[in-house]
């Protein structure tokens, strides 16, 4: 009886091990097969696309025809133009990827504005451009876009209105964003601004298709610099305010350009008078103000120039006047050294510039972290005796409610308050935009912790 | 096919289980591209070409496709129309590609177009399945122009691109934003649904009566 059962268990044991393996087996072969089956739906469906590509792929000649076609259809391709001087293509506001002409005069430009779009994204556009005395936008169109999901908001009744048949020379010149066209896709209107705004750029300064005193003042000054103008773009900066407080004697300051280049020093050029009485100083705009004052910051000057120009160019630095006007008060006399040991503190942020003031004021220009979207906001405060006198937003990153805070805020907050302690946010908040008030704060707060620990104004920590 | 499943159908993709205003799918698109009436059209055709393409392709080889792997499956049947109707529009409808932009692409992660795929065409014949594309594409293509047309009436004043008058004297921008957006989305699934509501009532209502009766005299003979 006991030998029967123990037979039974064992036929029992076997049954269930082959069960298991069969089990297994069935599993496996279940598994190939739903791999199989995945493998051969995407070989089917990557030869139907291969299929459809063959026949239906657009080249970029055929999509640069048709936005020809769309915003110019009279156009001829002129053979004997040269086409895109690739050394002059960047512009401030963006690139230019290609020219064309036509036989009646007209230019075609392929534009691609710097990353102002959504998202930092790009915009790219065709652009065509009347021949004649007075070039205007007769025609534009989008050919591509980076990250603008809202592209679609932009319709052909917008391209068959903004900026068309405006002159090149007057394209949003102060406001290349072109903010408030009303599309409801802001971020991709000022890419399709500054797109508009490099072609024109390009127009105006490479193909010299209208001379304006502004362009050729800037012919000027790339004549004086020669080959140390290449890869250069100079911007006209239009403070008015700014050209008046250089003004020497007589002498008017007619422009003033900030020169940029990638990895090469920025500069400052002031273009005093106009035709045969213009005179050009280029100076260095990344230096101390006591090392612009020297000789070697002056780069070019023109020959003859009043020496009483060239040391106002030296001692009005652009960027001195800027934080002189925004800080009436604080009497700017020169940049301190920033101590590293203190630049940086883990819980507000970092200490990025020192102002010093004739009157023993300093301004120390602070980031701060902690922001909305994990950005920083950067600001300006003003120690005195151991006390803020005055703070100021200098910008931010990825902000979008900064302009919640105020000019009242700004005269309010922290003002009069000691920087011995560490300042709590408490009041000193706007609801809605709590997260930049705290990196203000933050900011704020590393500029005193800077203040105390290097300057001795309100005791080391 | 009977009548009445074709019936049963084409009411649920239009009105019953109208995608964009009884479901609230595929809603980022909805929002997105009902600026105009001409784009809103566009996309709708689109979804509805993929929708009955991908319906008919899942539904044929529903006995084939493992359970487990189905989802990867539909998705990519689901991508090659969506890219076959991208490229489409590419060649042939290039302002269109152009102001659909990303959305066109999106259509791949569309729930309506996957929700329908998993529900109803894996386990329908492929003439059902198609018709189930077709109604339902249709249903959020007459949604979102529907929507469409109004914003762009409102907001650009005008209808498919035609300026209806000038938008300077009379036009709401706030319809253009994305706010606008929100609301007129908002505005059409409430009027929808009290209007789908109160038809349904009516209807059961009528049906109880219609039912109701015969049992009443039944009884009343069964009484005497």
């Amino acid at each position: 009886m006991a030998k029967k059962e123990k037979t039974v268990a064992v036929e029992t044991a076997d049954t269930s091990v082959s069960a298991e393996k069969a089990m297994k087996k069935g599993t496996v072969i279940q598994a190939v097969k739903a791999v199989a089956v995945l493998v051969i739906i995407c070989l089917v469906c990557g030869a139907l696309l291969a299929l459809c590509n063959d026949l239906l792929y657009v080249s970029d000649e055929v999509r640069a025809d048709r936005a020809l076609q769309k915003i110019y259809p009279n156009f001829k391709n002129d053979d004997s133009f040269a086409g895109l001087d690739s050394s002059k293509a960047s512009t401030p506001y963006g690139q230019v990827l290609s020219v064309k002409k036509s036989t009646d005069g007209a230019y075609i430009l392929e534009a691609v504005s710097s990353n102002i779009g959504f998202s930092n994204g790009t915009v790219s556009i065709f652009v065509a451009v009347s021949g004649g005395t007075d070039p205007k936008i007769v025609g534009w169109t989008v050919d591509k876009n980076v990250g603008q999901s809202f592209i679609g908001n932009i319709t052909s009744k917008h391209q068959k209105t903004w900026f068309i048949n405006q002159s090149i020379t007057v394209v949003n010149p102060e406001n290349p964003e072109g903010s408030g066209l009303g599309s409801g896709a802001t971020h991709t209107e000022n890419a399709i601004g500054y797109a508009i705004n490099a072609a024109s750029y390009y127009c105006i300064n490479v193909l010299k298709l209208v001379s304006t005193p502004e362009s050729e003042a800037k012919d000027a000054v790339i004549a004086l610099l020669g080959a140390e103008a290449d890869g250069y773009s100079f911007v006209a900066v239009k403070d008015a305010d700014y050209l008046e407080a250089c003004k020497v004697d007589e002498h008017e300051l007619s422009f003033y350009f900030e020169g940029k280049k990638t990895e090469s020093d920025p500069l400052a050029v002031y273009v005093y008078g106009e035709d045969e009485n213009r005179q050009i100083v280029v100076v260095k705009d990344n230096l101390t103000h006591a090392e612009r004052l020297e000789e070697s910051a002056v780069v070019a000057k023109s020959e003859g120039i009043n020496d009483s120009l060239v040391a106002k160019a030296q001692s009005r630095s652009y960027f001195e006047y800027q934080v002189q006007k925004s800080h009436a008060a604080f009497e700017f006399a020169g940049m301190g050294d920033i101590n590293s040991e203190f630049a940086t503190k883990d819980e507000y942020g970092t200490a990025n510039k020192v102002y010093l003031s004739t009157d023993g004021a300093i301004m120390v220009e602070a980031t701060g972290k902690g922001g909305f979207a994990s950005g920083t906001v950067t600001v300006n405060v003003i120690i005195a005796d151991s006390v803020i006198k005055g703070w100021t937003i200098v910008s931010n990153v990825d902000q979008s409610y900064i302009g919640n805070i105020k000019n009242e805020h700004m005269t309010s907050w922290y003002v009069g308050q000691s920087i011995g302690q560490p300042i709590e946010l408490g009041s000193n908040k706007v609801t809605g935009t709590t997260l930049s008030s705290t990196a203000i704060n933050n900011a704020v707060n590393m500029a005193c912790y800077y203040a105390r620990n290097t300057l001795q104004q309100g005791g080391a920590e | 096919m009977k009548k009445e499943r074709f019936n049963q159908i084409a009411l649920d993709g239009l009105v019953r289980q109208n995608p964009t205003l009884r479901l609230v799918l595929g809603t980022c698109p909805t929002l997105a591209v009902t600026i105009s009436a001409i784009n809103s059209f566009g996309m709708g055709m689109a979804v509805l070409f993929v929708l009955v393409c991908s319906n008919v392709i899942i539904s044929l080889l529903r006995n084939v496709i493992p359970d487990r792997v189905r989802i990867p499956c539909f998705i990519v049947i689901i991508a090659t129309f969506v890219t076959i109707v991208s490229m489409f529009m590419e060649a042939f409808l290039p302002s269109l590609f152009e102001s659909l932009g990303v959305w066109l692409a999106l259509i791949v992660v569309n729930c309506i177009v996957l929700g329908r795929a998993e529900s109803f065409a894996s386990h329908n014949p492929v003439g059902e399945s198609a018709l189930d594309g077709l109604f339902m594409g249709l249903g959020f293509t007459l949604s979102v122009t529907l929507i469409a047309i109004v914003r762009e009436l409102l907001g650009s004043a005008s209808f498919f691109g035609m300026e209806l008058w000038d938008p300077s004297k009379f036009s709401i921008k706030f319809f253009t934003s994305n706010a606008g957006a929100f609301l007129t989305y908002g505005l059409f699934i409430a009027i929808f649904n009290v209007c789908y509501n109160a038809v349904d009532r009516k209807l059961k209502h009528k049906h109880a009566q219609q039912t109701l009766a015969p049992v009443t005299v039944a009884e009343t003979k069964e009484a005497e």
